[in-house]
This record gives C-alpha cells, sequence and structure tokens, in this order.
C-alpha cells in the first residue's frame, strides 16, 4: 500500500494517481466530509469483488456510490419526486438518497432487492476525482466489517490484518478528519410504489358520502355498520381503505372498532404494520386485525404474515393503503364480505367517502 | 433453576419483533456484545432500512448473529451461555416467531433454560444496562422506584409507572400515531422520503423552531395520554399551502425551519405530559426507551424540565435507544434472578398483541 499525504499544493497529481490506481480496478482510501471512505470503480465487477474481500462477512449488504450530481445518478438509479427534491435542494452533503437501481453498476454494489444508495460528497477533492473519472466511485467507509469509523489513516491501519492492508493500492492522507456524524440515509423508494399504484382499486357502483366533521364520519361508521351488521360474527369482513396521508384511515378503524366491541385502544399500525386487537359482537368473539401496508415493499409481504390466519372466519380485516395489496389478496378474500372505501381530504375537516359493499 | 451460588451469569439476547435482527451476549447486566443485523457495518451501508418484515430475512441473518455476538463478546460456545432471552412479543408475529423458534431449538439441543421477554419491558430498562467495564451507559448509578418510563419509537408512545422491577402499568399512551410515526409521516409530506424520522431531525439543527406555529395536541386534557394525528393534519394542509405559495425552490429554504417547528411541537407534546405525570405521581426517576429518544432536542428540553422539578432524568445510550438485543438480554438476566425461567420450552409461543403491562405473566 501507498500513502501520499494530501495537501493544498499536490491535488491534482494526487489526483491522477487515484484515477490510475481506480482504472486498474484498484482500491484507494480516500477522505470525504464524514470519514475515510474506500473507492473503487463501481462499474468494474472485479474491483467490487476486491473490495468485498477487504471489508469481508458483509453478507447481501450494498454499497453506496459517490457521483457529481443529479445527471449523473440519473444514469444508475431512477429518480422519483422525493429523490429529485434532495438532488436539488440539499445536496450536496452528508445525505445518502436511495433509490431504485437500474442494474448497470457492478454485480454487489446494488442491495439484493434492487436499490441503491448515492453520495454526493459535500468534499470538493473527492467532487472533483469523480468528475475527473467520469465513472460513480463507492463511498463506503474504509474499516473493515464491524470495526470502528476511520477518522485517520491510523485507525484503519489498526483495525486490518496485513493481508487486508495488501488489497489496498493507494492511501491519501489529510490527517485527522473532524469527528462528524455519518451521513444520514434517505430512502425515497416507498414513495416511486405509491406513486406507481395510483391507479387504485376498483369502485364500480360506488355511492359517496360528504362528511363535515367527526360526528358525520361517526354517522357514516354506523350506517355502514348497519349495511353488514347480518355478516358480522359469521363471515370474514374485509375492508378495503385507500386514501393518502391524513385522509382518516385510522379514525374510521377507530371508530369502527368501537362498535364491534373492542376494548383496546386502536393505534395506527403503520410501524408495526399488522395489530390485532380482541373483538365481540353478537355474542361472539373474533379479532379484528388493522393492517397497513404503506411499508410494503412489494404486495406479496403479506404472505409472510399467515394471511390464512389473519382472513380466517369470522375476523374483520381492516387494511390501510389496501390499493398495494388490492389485487394480490383476492386469492384470500373469497367467500368474503367486503367493504371498498376511498377516502378524500377536501378540507382538515371534510372528508369525502365513496364506498362499495361486495355481499 | 438457577443456582444460588454462581455469581456470573451469561445471557444470550435474541430480539426479531420487527425489521432487525437483533442478538447480544451480557455478562450479568454487562454488554459483552451487541449486534444488530442493519448496523453490523457502520453507517452508510444499510440493508435494513428498506423494511423486510419478511421471515426469510431474521432467518437469513440469526445463526450469522448469533455467532457473530459469541464470537465478539469472547464467550465463544454456546455451551458457555447460562440463559436464552428471547422477545416473545409484542411485535410482528412471523418475524417473533423466528426468535423464539430459534431459543426453543437451542434449550433443548444444549439444555439451557429459556426466559420470555417482552420487548417493551426490555426498551424501558434499556438506561441499566453498563459497558463491559461495569460503566453504567446512561450515567444512571443506582436505579430507584417507582420510576417513570418514557417509550417513544416508531410503534409506540406511552408512559409507564414502574412501582419496581417487573411491575408495570401503562399509565398514558398515544391514542393514534406514535411519536416517531408523526416525524415520518410528515417527513413525507416534506418530501424527504420515507421513513424520513432522521432526517427531519438532522435538518431541524439549522432551523429555528418558532418559525411556524403548529398545535401541541391534547395539550389541555387532564390524562395523560398523547395524540399526534391533528398535528399529521394541520401539517399536511399547512405544507401543501407552503408549496402553492413559495414554489418548490423557495419551499426548500424553509424545509429547515418548518423541520425545526415540528419537532419542537412533538416534542413540546411529550414534554407537557410527562411533566403532568412527574408532578402528579413523583417517581424517584424517568428513564427513555426506543428510538425517538435518541432525537438531540427532545433530550435537552427534557434535562432542563426534569431539573426544574428536580428529578433525575437518564436516555439510553444511542445504540440502545433503537431494538436490540442487549435490553432484552438484561431483562432476561433480572428474570433468571426471580427464576421467572420458561417452565415448558416446546410449549413457548410467540405473542404478538401483549402490553408491557403483561411482562408478570406467567409462562
Amino acid at each position: 500500500m501507498k500513502k501520499v499525504r494530501l495537501s493544498s499544493k499536490n491535488q491534482q497529481s494526487v489526483m491522477d494517481a487515484v484515477i490510475e490506481v481506480l482504472s486498474r480496478g484498484g482500491l484507494v482510501i480516500y477522505p470525504t466530509e464524514t470519514c475515510y471512505g474506500i473507492a473503487a470503480d463501481a462499474t468494474n465487477p472485479e474491483a467490487i469483488q476486491k473490495l468485498l474481500a477487504y471489508k469481508s462477512k458483509r453478507q447481501d449488504k450494498a454499497i453506496s456510490v459517490a457521483v457529481t450530481d443529479q445527471r449523473m445518478a440519473a444514469r444508475y438509479v431512477h429518480l422519483n419526486k422525493a429523490a429529485k427534491n434532495m438532488y436539488q435542494n440539499f445536496l450536496p452533503g452528508p445525505i445518502t438518497v436511495i433509490s431504485r437501481g437500474k442494474g448497470k453498476l457492478a454485480p454487489g454494489v446494488e442491495s439484493s432487492h434492487g436499490t441503491q444508495g448515492i453520495r454526493i460528497p459535500d468534499y470538493p477533492f473527492v467532487l472533483e476525482l469523480v468528475r475527473q473519472y467520469g465513472k460513480p466511485i463507492t463511498a463506503t467507509s474504509a474499516n473493515v466489517s464491524y470495526k470502528k469509523t476511520p477518522y485517520a489513516i491510523r485507525d484503519v491501519l489498526d483495525n486490518t490484518t496485513a493481508k487486508q492492508q495488501s488489497l489496498i493500492d493507494l492511501a491519501i492522507d489529510a490527517g485527522t478528519l473532524p469527528k462528524r456524524k455519518p451521513s444520514t440515509v434517505v430512502d425515497t423508494t416507498l414513495e416511486s410504489i405509491y406513486v406507481l399504484r395510483e391507479g387504485g382499486i376498483p369502485l364500480d357502483h360506488k355511492t359517496v358520502f360528504t362528511s363535515h366533521d367527526l360526528e358525520d364520519t361517526q354517522k357514516f361508521v354506523t350506517f355502514i355498520c348497519e349495511k353488514i351488521d347480518k355478516y358480522i360474527g359469521k363471515k370474514t369482513i374485509v375492508f378495503f381503505l385507500q386514501g393518502d396521508l391524513g385522509a382518516g384511515k385510522t379514525t374510521f378503524t377507530k371508530m369502527f372498532a368501537k362498535k364491534i366491541g373492542v376494548k383496546d385502544i386502536v393505534v395506527s399500525p403503520t410501524y408495526t404494520i399488522c395489530r390485532q386487537y380482541q373483538a365481540r359482537a353478537h355474542q361472539k368473539k373474533f379479532q379484528l386485525v388493522h393492517m397497513d401496508t404503506y411499508r410494503f415493499f412489494e404486495p406479496q409481504e403479506i404472505d409472510e404474515l399467515d394471511p390464512k390466519q389473519l382472513f380466517a372466519k369470522p375476523n374483520i380485516v381492516v387494511i390501510e393503503w389496501a390499493n398495494k395489496v388490492y389485487d394480490h389478496v383476492q386469492q384470500y378474500v373469497k367467500g368474503a364480505i367486503v367493504v371498498k372505501i376511498l377516502m378524500q381530504s377536501i378540507t382538515p375537516e371534510k372528508k369525502q367517502f365513496e364506498y362499495a359493499i361486495e355481499e | 433453576m438457577p443456582s444460588k451460588s454462581k455469581k456470573v451469569i451469561y445471557t444470550l439476547g435474541i430480539d426479531t419483533s420487527c425489521d432487525d435482527t437483533a442478538v447480544a451476549v451480557l455478562k450479568n447486566d454487562r454488554v459483552l456484545a451487541n449486534v444488530v443485523s442493519s448496523q453490523v457495518d457502520t453507517h452508510r451501508e444499510w440493508g435494513g432500512v428498506v423494511p423486510r418484515l419478511a421471515r426469510r430475512e431474521h432467518e437469513k441473518m440469526i445463526d450469522g448473529c448469533i455467532a457473530l455476538a459469541l464470537r465478539r463478546s469472547g464467550v465463544k460456545y454456546i455451551e458457555n451461555i447460562d440463559v436464552i432471552a428471547v422477545t416473545y412479543g409484542p411485535g410482528l408475529a412471523p418475524a417473533l416467531e423466528v426468535g423464539v423458534r430459534k431459543a426453543r431449538e437451542m434449550s433443548m439441543e444444549y439444555m439451557i433454560p429459556v426466559v420470555a421477554v417482552n420487548h417493551m419491558e426490555g426498551h424501558a430498562l434499556s438506561t441499566l444496562l453498563k459497558n463491559s467495564r461495569g460503566v453504567n451507559f446512561s450515567k444512571l448509578a443506582k436505579p430507584q422506584f417507582p420510576a417513570i418510563a418514557v417509550l417513544v419509537s416508531g410503534g409506540h408512545t406511552e408512559i409507564v409507572w414502574i412501582e419496581e422491577l417487573g411491575k408495570y402499568e401503562i399509565i398514558g399512551q398515544t391514542l393514534d400515531d406514535a411519536a416517531g410515526e408523526a416525524f415520518d409521516k410528515i417527513a413525507r409530506m416534506l418530501d424527504l422520503g420515507y421513513p424520513g424520522g432522521p432526517v427531519l431531525a438532522r435538518m431541524a439543527e439549522d432551523g429555528d423552531p418558532n418559525s411556524y406555529p403548529l398545535p401541541r395536541p391534547m395539550k389541555d386534557s387532564q390524562d395523560y395520554h398523547f395524540s399526534f394525528s391533528g398535528l399529521k393534519t394541520a401539517c399536511l394542509y399547512n405544507t401543501n399551502d407552503l408549496k402553492k405559495a413559495l414554489g418548490p425552490k423557495k419551499f426548500s429554504k424553509i424545509v429547515p425551519d418548518y423541520c425545526a417547528s415540528v419537532q419542537e411541537a412533538i416534542v413540546d407534546s411529550l414534554l407537557g405530559k410527562v411533566s403532568r405525570a412527574v408532578k402528579k405521581k413523583k417517581p424517584k426517576m424517568v428513564m427513555f426507551g426506543g428510538g425517538v429518544s435518541a432525537n438531540n432536542r427532545l433530550r435537552s428540553k427534557f434535562r432542563r424540565e426534569m431539573k426544574k422539578q428536580n428529578i433525575p432524568v437518564y436516555f439510553p445510550d444511542k445504540k440502545f435507544a433503537t431494538d436490540n438485543a442487549s435490553m432484552i438480554a438484561l431483562v432476561g438476566y433480572y428474570k433468571f434472578l426471580r427464576a421467572e425461567t420458561v417452565e415448558c420450552v416446546s410449549k413457548l409461543e410467540r405473542d404478538p398483541s401483549i402490553t408491557i403491562e403483561h411482562a408478570l405473566k406467567k409462562l
């Protein structure tokens, strides 16, 4: 391993040396605004293999890469609205933006789910290096797996074996870096699914109910309850709720839960994905299953939740963000009573519910 | 039954309640190894950030995480472990199942007793963890009870009255969204991705918390409950109006101020209710747990307020604020000392819907 001290005078000659190493598939330790990173040509499969050998025991973790700007990023990942917002307004900076990859980087760079993290470091030397090299370089920290974050070249050397060090071709020493927090990860991939499936659930014979306040919403809940009353405790009843943040999906479910004898406080299931409550109506005990698929990456994830048990007779299942899984769960709702509700917020108080009941 | 003469207990903790596979090894209440699948490599690598509730992910990770924790702890062999502590709820059923099954298998193969741990009890006691030299991570020298635990995360927001170790009562909780969820959802309205809580907090560092007046929900209610859906709705309309009025470029300039205002509203809501509970119930200390307790603004505002009330307040080390298995092993260790091991391991089942009040349940 060759070590070069970076100064204000030798920037270009150091850069030339780095480019030479990168273009023949070598590894370089380099400074960034957060800590020392390790660079390999992210499009070169052999260079990535070498990097993975250096890091060791990474299982299937992905590697983020550094680019110069949004245009360069767009060559390797799909940029949606949330991602563009980050690029245009908050980068360069200590933020890693995750998007859906285009599969154009070397194997092992993208995550096993096909996502890719991108950085635009706020460090002029690195930006200029990537610009001159013309290809993305890896922006993973230079420590081997499970060892501490390196803020000096010494931190790397103290925690690596001679064998690991032999894989490094060049180390750019910029002294001890200020101890800055690691980059914050922003995941923009859930947004794309939301936009993609905006079409949503089909509502053929819909009726529209306008609610001007919570009291109206309560009336709506009572009305729906009356409509399905004869099936409660007898058949599986599935509610498909669709509507954006703040449209009133959880409020509806809370009111409905009270109607069917749920004693516990019903809270948002977004984080936990699925909550189950004991319900009691018409002298029958059953479960209210409250699901939120917002964090689903793909509809098949519901298969992992033991759907047979969730949709068992006579459970009542309420699914928020139902458009994400609507097609996929059809296999589980055969013979069930289906209630579809499209919720829209007109003003903070006024809501519009379009609904259809399929018996 | 644990033998009374043995002074050193090695506990293996396992937690698979949600997105992360977590394994830890403790020597009594000291952390020897703490492994979390999404953080095994430090920053800029990710893997657990995109939520994968998939059972297969835990199944893929768990053996590697156990082997790594044993190796890092220096305990090396599973035969040296005295007790296995495993989370049996609350959480996602199929995810919990992976950890519980693993504990059952290991217990039967190596004849090691199992303690079933409530995940929320883990968060409640996470400030009691010590490092390998016996120094408490949270500078909490001697726990004093009764205490109040404030549990704030993406899935939970609750105030828990702790009469003594093992005796819990939820005296306040959120009626809709959890605090962490409010952070994440409002971040999405600001086009900061999802979950955007951490980036919202980071942007807030450069903003003025008083620039946008936002509601403090439930401020005047006399109970200890929280609600964040009103704040969420206010932000939804507020941000839409601002986006329209300013246009995208100018809007992005106000994002730090807006983030700071949102953070302030959430922290103030928590502070109001916890202060009320502390004044009325007079605990001997307040201890935090859960991912949101890593928030710096929350910490500084609570430190200031609790100092005024003369009540010591403790926060978990940041790596024990988010989901981890050290806190599970710690609870397991206490339960092992109280001889609360699972009598019939083959019958141990996950229980996804329990609350911290079920922590005493005999298994």
